[in-house]
């Protein structure tokens, strides 16, 4: 929860600055476990050719090779009104899968996603949600207060539609790639305007929201960003909190360490072997701003 | 309400057939000795102040109201009355009619050692003697040596270098006892029941030691009279107030300084206390030249008040009131702020000789705010828990082999889980979770009986009825699937004043002791608890902003069954005088309340839907060994224990060990009398680590690497031992005869060889090199290391001087 998250911080910066607290890396052995199916599937309709990238998980501590793409699997993107995609490795790339042309699709059209790999067959269901978008995206010259530097920052202004239950997830890139800086899962991952489905149905994006496209340090003239706006389903916002709990875990007020549930399913109730990741339909509204 | 009514009407009933009973017990062959025991020098009542006669080799203590009696063949008696650290009293007792002596017993100067011996036989003897077991004392002389963290002499710290308490980590609020989570300990000061206790995020804790007479913890063996909470009772008792003389104590410390005052307003007959403390390490920020600095604010204070009327010899009356709170804040833009506040009325009042009655009213209110503010956007959230009680309890000194206690008590409480006020954009959202009412009423009967001159029992019914009212909604769940969110199948509303669920319980308590010789005992006993509201937290510690929630139709309540089992034995001879205790327990815990993994517990219209419930155990061996006095006192606890849990969608409905599993625990506090004016303290812990749960693999997704833990575990590593060692020197300069003003200085280190004990272990992604800039500073390595939390890491010393005048 980002609330918490910013919670955490100012309680860090509270009373831990009274103390000593310190954080240091440490070598820990692991557990063997089994590697296992990792499914990124995030589709976007309207969008061109969309990707699924499909990977066996890798050790926790295998640092010296990203996780190796899984070839030979058999994908189909159906939806209930009776479309079907089907997505064919790339051979360049294994472990990628491409769709022919571009997903199309209506609010509340129910997609689904199948995968046959090694004689398991796993799916998973996701429905278009209708769409958010974006208003307004600029840049504004900050002064220093209340902790925060000076400097130039972006706003991102939208408005939730009236009505409990619209994801979002606001993605950016800095100068063409993903900013990873500060572990955030791109920037924020709204419910109705909010951190929580309801506490702030149909407003504009609440503040620290229209301020998350932006770290610590203020942007430098001449950096362009590219801001997409993904309009998700509830189960890959559930996923994205999950992660995101998961990925800034430290501090006194730590959540325990726990799986990230995906949403894929063995279609074999009875099989052992499961999938892990999450297939999601969205929408997306995107603004680009030059820093001057 | 009718069940209220008819629960009330039960009760009266059920007093009154007690009272019949005893009433026909017909004495004329006895008589009654009894009063009440206070000290000399302040006039405070002496809990757990012995009562010895000679002739008879009979005793009997006071109650937590310093009242005592005896009832005896008529006859001429040579009665002794003793305290630890008070010169015993000898008192030639003609009884051929029921008595009352009231008696003042004169603290002991240090240094005479001869006396202090027999006041502390007393206080030993008690070990051996009483039917309780489970039980640790601590008085405030004991916990103000050990050597404190930035000076502060701390109650819930102390006890946890008892055997069966211990603590999840450096900083995490509450105490775990035997295996049990902190909310499952009922902390009463002065009869009130404090929800959080800790200051600082749980750093400190809430009691103003200036302020507390006595501490008492009950882990196991339970009597009747006290239920809510199925792991350990804590039960803190504010001083009366010294109704003799003014008197004026305080410290000043690094961090917070600390003042009370305590008289007179009617010598003999009433007095007050009052005791107030504060940080004010923020004092120092408007000096600072950060412009943000300037305007924050970060502090706790705390205030205790108590007055005391003894209206005559049969009538006595305390109010006392307790209001703490914790805030920080930067400028206007940021705000929080959280506290208890408690009140209590008590009225005891003496029937007769033999009847000691006292009724407690109280108000019991924890709340906290966040506030987040700029021009046109803001955030503010509340939340709180109130309760209003009325509580009577009698204790029926039936003859010399039975004590009787009976009484009830209705509890009301008012929920507030959530409200938040969104403002965005300059337009506003409120939302409120709606406030949750419930009522626990409880009745009780115990007998305490002497069966031989070697066996007693404690046996008792405790009932206990809770009630969760409306207006509010019923939510109807489907079955639990492991992992997911239960589905909700209908939602439910029920009315102002209609119930949303109910729940009863018998809770049997027993307790049994024999004495195998003048100096050993075995004591064995068993307690049944229910405990009807809970406190969620899916933290590593508790924070200030966990919710208490009420048991529903979907939450059960807890139930606790422990048995236990212990030998006791003294060593007392002319120059020896060791304490020694070992228990066994074992603990079986029901609809212990866990968690469906990334469940959001704040500001959750449908939070039961997110809860799992499963069963919890706990076993355990304790040993302890107290030396008292001579220059070199102290004591030595080691606990080895284990504490799991079994729920179904959790580590594949295996049992898997709780967070504040330890296996082993150890505590070694000593105290030197170096020479006259100094004296060393120390005390050394070592724990276990405790429990966390490690990733075997990482999925990629989205270009994040995400922790995953393939055979899906709960707790599958441990933590590198927790140990410590912290001293302290007091230094007491002579005092002037003829001037009042006494003063010491407390120098400490805390943690003096400066390890960096975890207390987590994270698993992340490698951050960003920080010197990349330009348009290569956005990217993030791709590889993963383990990172190691401690909180205090360092040595910290502090200085404090403490006085009184």
């Amino acid at each position: 929860m980002q609330l918490i998250n910013n919670f955490r911080l100012l309680v860090g910066i509270l009373v831990l600055g009274f103390f000593t607290s310190c954080e240091d890396p440490i070598s820990v052995e692991l557990d063997e476990g089994k590697s296992q199916l990792a499914v990124d599937a995030l589709i976007k309709v309207n969008d061109g050719i969309q990707q699924v990238r499909l990977t066996l998980t890798n050790k926790y501590f295998d640092n010296s090779k990203p996780a190796q793409g899984v070839s030979g699997a058999v994908l189909v993107l159906t939806s209930n009104l009776g479309k079907s995609y089907p997505f064919i490795e790339n051979p360049a790339t294994p472990g990628n899968y491409l769709s022919a042309d571009t997903i199309k699709g209506q609010t509340g059209e129910v997609f689904s996603l199948s995968i046959e790999y090694q004689g398991q067959e796993y799916f998973a269901l996701s429905p278009l949600v209708r769409g958010t978008v974006i208003d307004t995206l600029f840049i504004e010259d900050r002064i220093a207060e209340f902790g925060n530097t000076a400097g130039k920052f972006a706003q991102l202004i939208a408005r939730d539609s009236v009505g409990v239950g619209d994801f979002c997830w606001i993605k950016y890139r800095l100068n063409g790639k993903p900013d990873l800086r500060y572990n955030r899962l791109g920037a924020a991952f709204p419910a109705d305007a909010a951190f929580a489905p309801g506490s702030a149905d149909g407003l504009e994006f609440i503040f620290p929201i229209r301020n998350s496209i932006n770290g610590d340090e203020g942007y430098l003239i001449g950096d362009v960003i590219d801001v997409d706006l993904l309009s998700i389903d509830a189960e890959q916002w559930r996923f994205l909190k999950e992660m995101e709990i998961q990925l800034n875990n430290s501090g006194l007020f730590a959540d325990p360490i726990a799986n990230v549930r995906g949403n894929l399913f063995n279609k074999n109730p009875n099989s052992k072997v499961q999938a892990v990741g999450c297939f999601g339909m969205a929408r997306v509204s995107r603004a680009q701003v030059t820093v001057q | 309400m009718f069940k209220s009514y008819y629960l009330r009407r039960s009760f009266i009933g059920f007093v009154l057939l007690v009272l019949t009973l005893l009433s026909t017990h017909a004495q004329n062959t006895k008589a009654t000795l009894s009063g009440y025991i206070k000290g000399a020098a302040d006039g405070e009542s002496l809990i757990g102040a012995g009562i010895y006669v000679e002739e008879l080799q009979k005793g009997a203590s006071s109650n937590e109201y310093g009242f005592y009696s005896l009832s005896l063949p008529k006859g001429k008696y040579v009665v002794r009355f003793l305290y630890l650290g008070h010169v015993t009293q000898t008192q030639t007792i003609d009884l051929n009619r029921d008595q009352t002596v009231n008696v003042e017993l004169a603290e002991e100067s240090i240094r005479t050692e001869e006396v202090v011996i027999t006041g502390e036989k007393a206080e030993v003897e008690a070990n051996v003697k009483s039917n309780q077991m489970g039980i640790n004392k601590l008085d405030i002389k004991t916990i103000n040596k050990i050597p404190p963290l930035l000076g502060e002499v701390d109650v819930i710290r102390s006890l946890q270098l008892l055997p069966g308490v211990s603590t999840v980590g450096e900083g995490a609020s509450g105490f775990n006892v035997r295996g049990g989570s902190i909310d499952q300990n009922l902390i009463l000061l002065d009869e009130a029941p404090v929800y959080n206790s800790s200051h600082l995020f749980g750093f400190f804790s809430v009691f103003n030691p200036d302020a507390v007479k006595d501490v008492k913890l009950l882990k196991g063996g339970i009597p009747a009279q006290y239920g809510g909470r199925i792991s350990s009772l804590l039960d803190i008792r504010m001083k009366d107030g010294n109704n003799k003389k003014f008197e004026l104590n305080g410290g000043i410390g690094l961090l917070s300084s600390r003042f009370s005052v305590e008289g007179p307003i009617i010598k003999d007959k009433a007095s007050f206390i009052l005791a107030g403390r504060r940080t004010y390490f923020d004092l120092f920020f408007p000096l600072s030249n950060n412009e943000q600095l300037k305007t924050s604010v970060a502090y706790f204070y705390d205030l205790t008040a108590k007055v005391n009327y003894k209206i005559d010899d049969r009538n006595k009356v305390f109010v006392s009131g307790y209001f703490g709170r914790d805030k920080f804040g930067f400028g206007s833009a940021f705000g929080f702020e959280w506290g208890n506040a408690t009140t209590s009325l008590r009225w005891n009042h003496v029937f007769g000789s033999r009847l000691f009655s006292n009724v407690t009213a109280f108000y019991s209110n924890y709340d906290y705010a966040l506030n987040i503010q700029t021009n046109d956007d803001g955030f503010n959230w509340q939340s709180k828990i109130q309760n209003l009680s009325v509580k009577p309890e009698f204790t029926y000194y039936v003859d010399d082999k039975n004590t009787i206690t009976f009484g009830g008590q209705i509890l009301h409480y008012d929920f507030l889980p959530g409200k938040t006020t969104i403002l965005s954009a300059g337009e506003t959202i409120v939302n409120r979770l709606s406030d949750k009412y419930a009522f626990e009423n409880s009745i009780y009967l115990s007998n305490e009986q002497q069966v031989s001159s070697k066996l007693s029992l404690t046996y008792g019914l405790r009932y206990s009825n809770f009630m969760n009212q409306g207006a509010s909604t019923r939510l109807i769940l489907g079955d639990t699937v492991p992992g997911i969110k239960r589905p909700i199948r209908d939602v439910q509303t029920v009315a102002s004043g209609k119930t949303l669920a109910q729940y009863g319980n018998f809770e049997p308590r027993f307790a049994a002791k024999y004495e195998l010789t003048k100096n050993s005992s075995v004591k064995a006993s068993y307690n049944r608890m229910a405990q009807y509201i809970h406190l969620l937290s899916n933290t590593q510690a508790s924070v200030p902003l966990d919710v208490w929630t009420p048991s529903s139709n979907n939450i059960k309540p807890q139930l606790g069954d422990q048995v236990s089992l212990g030998y006791f034995k003294n060593f007392v001879a002319k120059e020896i005088d060791y304490e020694f205790s070992t228990e066994v327990f074992y603990k079986k815990m029901q609809n212990q309340i866990d968690f469906i993994d990334g469940a959001d517990l704040l500001l959750n219209k449908e939070l039961d839907a997110e809860l799992l419930s499963g069963d919890g155990r706990a076993y355990g061996i304790e040993f302890f060994v107290q030396k008292r006095k001579g220059k070199l006192n102290g004591w030595v606890s080691y606990t080895l224990s284990q504490t799991e849990r079994l729920v179904s969608g959790i580590n594949n409905r295996t049992w898997y060990p709780t967070r504040f599993d330890k296996r082993h625990n150890l505590a070694v506090v000593t105290n030197y009398q170096l020479a006259k004016q100094w004296s060393v303290s120390s005390s050394f812990v070592f724990g276990s680590g405790v429990p966390g749960t490690f990733p075997t693999h990482r999925i990629e997704y989205q270009g994040f690497i995400i922790p995953q833990n393939s055979d899906n575990l709960r707790n599958n590593y441990r933590l590198p031992a927790y140990h410590r060692l912290d001293l302290s020197v007091t230094y007491e300069p002579k005092n002037n005869e003829n001037r009042k003003w006494k003063g010491s200085w407390t120098f400490g280190l805390y943690n003096v060889y400066a390890r960096r004990n975890p207390f987590g272990i994270y698993f992340r992604q490698e951050p960003p090199n920080a010197d990349a800039s330009g348009p290569d500073r956005v990217t993030q390595s791709t590889n993963t290391q383990a990172i190691r939390f401690a909180v205090l890491g360092t040595v910290v010393p502090s200085v404090t001087y403490n006085f009184s005048f």
